[in-house]
C-alpha cells in the first residue's frame, strides 16, 4: 500500500463511501423493523393498523371502507388469541393536545389512548411509578403514564406520581413516568398515555364496526406468525358470520402484517408490496455496490501490474495460481475491512447527528422529528450486514483482476510484460 | 491527431472497459434520476390554484365529561351556536384575516370526500374532491377564478349557495366548464336539487411534487356547521409572528365556547411538509444517489488517469520537447474520457428508451416516453459526468504536465 499512496488512499475512500452510503440506507431500513425499546419484541409483533370493510346490501350494490377498527372489532377479531402472549388495542393516530398543571401555560403533547395491555406488549421503562391496569381502563378513570420529558417541562421533574395534570382541560392523576420514546416506534409512540375508555375520540365508531383503534399482537415465544396468521383468519370468518352477510363484513387483505409489511403499509385499502419494496432496496445495493466495485477493480488492476513481477517469482518457486488469488483477494480484504470500518463509523455519526432529517417518517400522525440513538443504529445484523457487504465488494473488486494476474505466465511476468 | 487517439485508446483497451462499463451504468442511473427530477420539479412549478402562506389549521375538539367546565345535555343547536361563536371570536381577532369552517377540504389533507355531477347529458370522470366549506374559506386559501375572479367574489358566490367547479371538470368532453357558468347542475345521484354554477376555479393541487389525478374539486357550501370537521385561518402578513404561541396562551380563557375548546394551532406549511414527505424523501434520495455516482466517476477517473499519466510522463516529455503546446497535450488526456463517454452515451440511450419504452421511469403529462424529456434528460446527465470526467483527469494530468521534461526523460 505504501509504495502507491495515492491510488490506496482513493481506494480506501471510494470503499469507505460505498459502504457508508449501504449502511445509510441499511439503517433507514432497519429503524423500521430492527428492534429497540419500547418495540423490542417487533421479531414477535403481528400489527393490524387499519381494516377493511365491505358490504353487498343485497340490491346489488357494494361498499366498501377501510381505516381503524372499533374496540369490539379489535376484541373479536385479535384479543384472546392461543398463540398470542397478548393483544393491546391502542388511538390508531398520535393525538396532539395539552397538558399543563392548573393555572399554567399549556404545553403542546402527542398523546394516544390505550388499554392496559399495551404495556405488556410494549417494553417501557419506568422511572417512577406504574402502568394504569385493566380495572382503571374499565372503569375509565382518568390516569395518566407521561415521560420524563413532558413531567420536566410540565412540573420541574420526574417526582409527581399521585399529581394532577390537566389534558385538554380535563384533570388527570399522573400514575408513571417513562423514558422519553422516539418517534421512530411507530406504534408505541407517544408522550401521555391514557385509558382508552377515557377519551371520547378513542371510542367514537362508525359504520358499527369500525372506530379510532389499531392493534398490536404479541406472539407467544416459539409460536410461528403463520400459526397466528391463521388463527385470525378463522376469527375473522367467525366475526363476519355473526355480522350476518348483508351487514359490513371484513376482509383481511393479509391482516394482520408482520413488522416488515406494517413499515411500507401505507395505505388501508391496499395490501403492502414488500417483495416490491424487496427488490427495490436490492437494486439500490446493486448500483451501490457494483459502480464502486467497477472503480475499485480497474485501480487494483493498476496497482498489480506493478506486482507482475513479484507475482512471477512466487509463481516460479512453485506458488498455484489459487494460492496467488487467495492472497490477493485476503490482501485486499484488509484493505476493504478497514476502509469499511471507517465507513460503517461514519453512517452511524451520520445517522446520529442527522437523524431528524435522515429518519423523517412519511404520513406521520406527528410533527415531532424522529430521534435516533446509537442503540437503534448498532445492532448485531448492522455489523453482520457491513461484514457482508465489505466482503462482496471485495470479491467484485479485486476477483477478475486477481484471476487474471494469476493466469500471467511465470517468464512473461519476471519480465515485466502482461499476457 | 483523431486517429492518434482512438489507437492510444485501443491500446489501453483494458482498463477502457472497465472505464466504459462503468460510465455506462453511471449515464443510465443519472438519465433516470434526471428524468425523476424534471418530472418532479415540472410539477412543483406548475400553478397550485391556492396560496398557504400564513395560514394555520387550528384543531377544535370537545371537552370530556370529566372536565369542570363541561356542560351537560347540550343539544344540537346549542352546540351549532357555539360553534358560530368559535368562529366569530376567531375572525374578530386583530391578528386574523379570514377564517372558516370545511369538511375534509384543505390542501394537504389526505382526507377527502367525493362527489360527481351532471351537467345536460355530460357525467363528470374520476375521482372529484368535494370541499364543503363557509364562505371565507376562499379568501383563507386565496383560491383563483379562471375568470380572474377574486378570492371575495367567490366567497360571495359560495354564500349564495352556488357551486364552484375546477376548469377541467368536463375535460374529457373538449369543454372548459367556464362555458358553462351561470347554468345549473346535478349532484352525485340527486336529481331534484338544481345547483348554479357560480364559477369555474383553476385547478386546485393535490400535492406538490405529484400529479395523482387529482385535482379535480366542486367546493360548494357548507350547510350545517356541525359537519365543519376543520377550521382554517389566515393570519395578516404582518402578524404572523408566534402566532400559534399567542393564540394557545389565550385559548383557555377567551377562546372557549361552550363544550369547544382549541386542541392545537398546526400551520399549513407544517402540514404540507409533512403530507408530502414521502415525496420529498425520495427526492432527497435520488439526489444522494446523484451526487454519490459523480463522486464515483470523479474518483474513478482520478484513479484511472493517476496511473495512466504516471506511466506516460516520458511521452508527454516527447510530445512537449516536439512542440506541443500544454493545452494540446491536456486536451489529448481529456479527449480521451470524452471520447468515452460519447462512445458509450449511445447504448445508454438506447437503453433509456427501452426503460421508458417499458414504463419504469417516471410518469407526467399521461406518459413515460416523450422523445424531447428523453434527450434533454439524457442530455443533461451527460453535462453532470462530463465535468467530472474533466476535473478528474485534470487533476493528474495537470501533475503529469509539472514534470520537466529534462527530468522525465534523463533515464533515456
Amino acid at each position: 500500500m505504501r509504495q502507491q499512496p495515492v491510488l490506496s488512499v482513493i481506494s480506501v475512500i471510494g470503499t469507505a463511501l460505498a459502504i457508508f452510503l449501504i449502511m445509510v440506507v441499511v439503517m433507514l431500513n432497519q429503524v423500521s423493523v430492527a428492534p429497540f425499546a419500547p418495540e423490542s419484541n417487533r421479531d414477535r409483533f403481528l400489527h393490524a393498523k387499519y381494516g377493511s370493510i365491505k358490504m353487498d346490501d343485497g340490491g346489488g350494490n357494494n361498499y366498501d371502507s377501510n381505516g381503524p377498527y372499533s374496540y369490539k372489532s379489535i376484541e373479536s377479531l385479535y384479543k384472546n388469541l392461543k398463540g398470542a402472549e397478548a393483544t393491546t388495542a391502542y388511538t390508531s393516530y398520535n393525538i396532539s393536545g395539552n397538558v399543563n398543571v392548573v393555572g399554567e401555560p399549556p404545553v403542546k403533547i402527542d398523546y394516544i389512548g390505550t388499554d392496559a395491555d399495551f404495556w405488556r406488549v410494549f417494553d417501557f421503562t419506568f422511572i417512577e411509578g406504574k402502568p394504569y391496569d385493566e380495572a382503571a381502563v374499565e372503569s375509565g378513570l382518568p390516569q395518566a403514564v407521561i415521560t420524563r420529558g413532558v413531567a420536566r417541562k410540565v412540573f420541574g421533574g420526574t417526582d409527581v406520581i399521585g399529581r394532577e395534570i390537566q389534558l385538554n382541560y380535563a384533570p388527570f392523576t399522573v400514575v408513571g413516568v417513562v423514558e422519553d420514546v422516539s418517534t421512530l416506534a411507530t406504534s408505541a409512540y407517544a408522550q401521555v398515555w391514557i385509558p382508552f375508555t377515557v377519551d371520547h375520540s378513542s371510542t367514537s365508531i362508525w359504520n358499527g364496526v369500525m372506530g379510532t383503534l389499531s392493534a398490536t399482537i404479541l406472539v407467544k415465544d416459539g409460536v410461528s406468525l403463520e400459526e397466528v396468521h391463521e388463527e385470525c383468519q378463522r376469527k375473522l370468518d367467525a366475526y363476519n358470520k355473526e355480522q350476518g352477510p348483508n351487514n359490513w363484513n371484513f376482509v383481511s387483505r393479509g391482516r394482520p402484517y408482520d413488522q416488515e409489511a406494517n413499515s411500507v403499509a401505507f395505505s388501508s385499502n391496499n395490501e403492502p408490496d414488500v417483495k416490491g419494496e424487496r427488490r427495490r432496496r436490492l437494486i439500490v445495493y446493486l448500483i451501490l455496490l457494483i459502480v464502486p466495485a467497477v472503480n475499485l477493480s480497474s485501480m487494483t488492476e493498476s496497482r498489480l501490474r506493478r506486482r507482475v513481477s513479484e507475482i512471477g517469482v512466487r509463481r516460479a518457486f512453485g506458488s498455484t495460481r489459487s494460492a496467488i488469488i487467495r492472497q490477493i483477494i485476503m490482501e485486499n480484504m484488509a484493505v476493504t475491512l478497514l476502509a469499511g470500518m471507517v465507513g460503517l463509523l461514519m453512517s452511524v455519526a451520520f445517522a446520529y447527528l442527522a437523524d431528524a432529517m435522515l429518519f423523517a417518517q412519511p404520513f406521520s400522525s406527528t410533527l415531532n422529528p424522529p430521534k435516533a440513538d446509537v442503540s437503534m443504529l448498532l445492532q448485531w445484523s448492522t455489523f453482520l450486514w457491513a461484514l457482508l457487504f465489505c466482503f462482496v465488494l471485495n470479491l467484485l473488486s479485486t476477483g477478475i483482476p486477481a484471476w487474471r494476474a494469476s493466469r500471467t505466465s511465470v517468464v512473461n511476468a519476471i519480465s515485466g510484460r502482461q499476457n | 491527431m483523431n486517429k492518434k487517439l482512438i489507437t492510444q485508446i485501443c491500446n489501453e483497451w483494458k482498463s477502457n472497459v472497465w472505464l466504459a462499463v462503468e460510465l455506462l451504468i453511471v449515464s443510465v442511473v443519472m438519465w433516470y434520476i434526471c428524468d425523476y427530477m424534471y418530472v418532479r420539479f415540472a410539477n412543483y412549478f406548475d400553478n397550485r390554484g391556492f396560496d398557504i402562506e400564513h395560514c394555520y389549521l387550528i384543531e377544535i375538539d370537545n371537552l370530556t365529561e370529566q372536565s369542570p367546565y363541561f356542560v351537560e345535555n347540550q343539544t344540537y343547536e346549542m352546540a351549532l351556536a357555539d360553534k358560530e361563536e368559535l368562529l366569530e371570536r376567531l375572525a374578530r381577532r386583530p391578528e386574523i384575516e379570514a377564517a372558516a369552517y370545511s369538511n375534509n377540504s384543505y390542501p394537504y389533507n389526505g382526507s377527502n370526500s367525493g362527489i360527481s355531477m351532471v351537467l345536460d347529458t355530460m357525467y363528470t370522470y374520476g375521482y372529484v374532491i368535494r370541499r364543503s366549506v363557509t364562505p371565507d374559506y376562499m379568501k383563507v386559501f386565496r383560491y383563483e377564478g379562471a375568470n380572474g375572479e377574486t378570492p371575495e367574489q367567490l366567497a360571495e358566490m359560495i354564500r349564495r349557495g352556488e357551486i364552484l367547479t375546477s376548469e377541467e371538470l368536463l375535460a374529457h368532453y373538449g369543454k372548459n366548464m367556464k362555458e358553462f357558468v351561470g347554468q345549473e347542475a346535478f349532484l352525485d345521484r340527486d336529481t331534484v336539487t338544481h345547483h348554479r354554477i357560480g364559477a369555474a376555479i383553476k385547478k386546485v393541487r393535490y400535492t406538490d411534487w405529484q400529479d395523482w389525478g387529482m385535482n379535480q374539486t366542486i367546493v360548494l357550501l357548507l350547510e350545517d356547521l356541525n359537519y365543519g370537521n376543520e377550521c382554517v385561518v389566515r393570519v395578516k402578513d404582518n402578524m404572523d409572528k408566534n402566532f400559534r404561541e399567542n393564540l394557545m396562551a389565550v385559548s383557555g380563557k377567551e377562546l372557549r365556547v361552550g363544550n369547544l375548546y382549541i386542541r392545537d394551532v398546526k400551520s399549513l406549511a407544517d402540514l404540507r411538509d409533512n403530507f408530502q414527505r414521502s415525496s420529498t424523501l425520495a427526492i432527497r434520495n435520488y439526489l444522494t444517489g446523484m451526487g454519490f455516482l459523480m463522486l464515483n466517476v470523479f474518483l474513478g477517473l482520478l484513479g484511472a488517469f493517476w496511473f495512466r499519466t504516471q506511466q506516460r510522463v516520458k511521452e508527454i516529455a516527447i510530445r512537449k520537447v516536439s512542440g506541443a503546446t500544454r493545452r494540446s497535450v491536456f486536451m489529448r488526456f481529456i479527449g480521451e474520457g470524452v471520447l468515452i463517454l460519447s462512445v458509450v452515451t449511445l447504448p445508454a440511450i438506447a437503453l433509456d428508451f427501452w426503460i421508458a419504452k417499458s414504463g419504469l421511469n417516471a410518469w407526467f403529462n399521461n406518459e413515460y416516453l416523450n422523445w424531447d424529456r428523453l434527450l434533454i434528460c439524457a442530455a443533461v446527465s451527460y453535462l453532470i459526468i462530463l465535468i467530472m470526467i474533466v476535473v478528474g483527469i485534470a487533476i493528474p494530468a495537470n501533475r503529469a504536465m509539472k514534470t520537466e521534461p529534462a527530468e522525465a526523460l534523463h533515464d533515456e
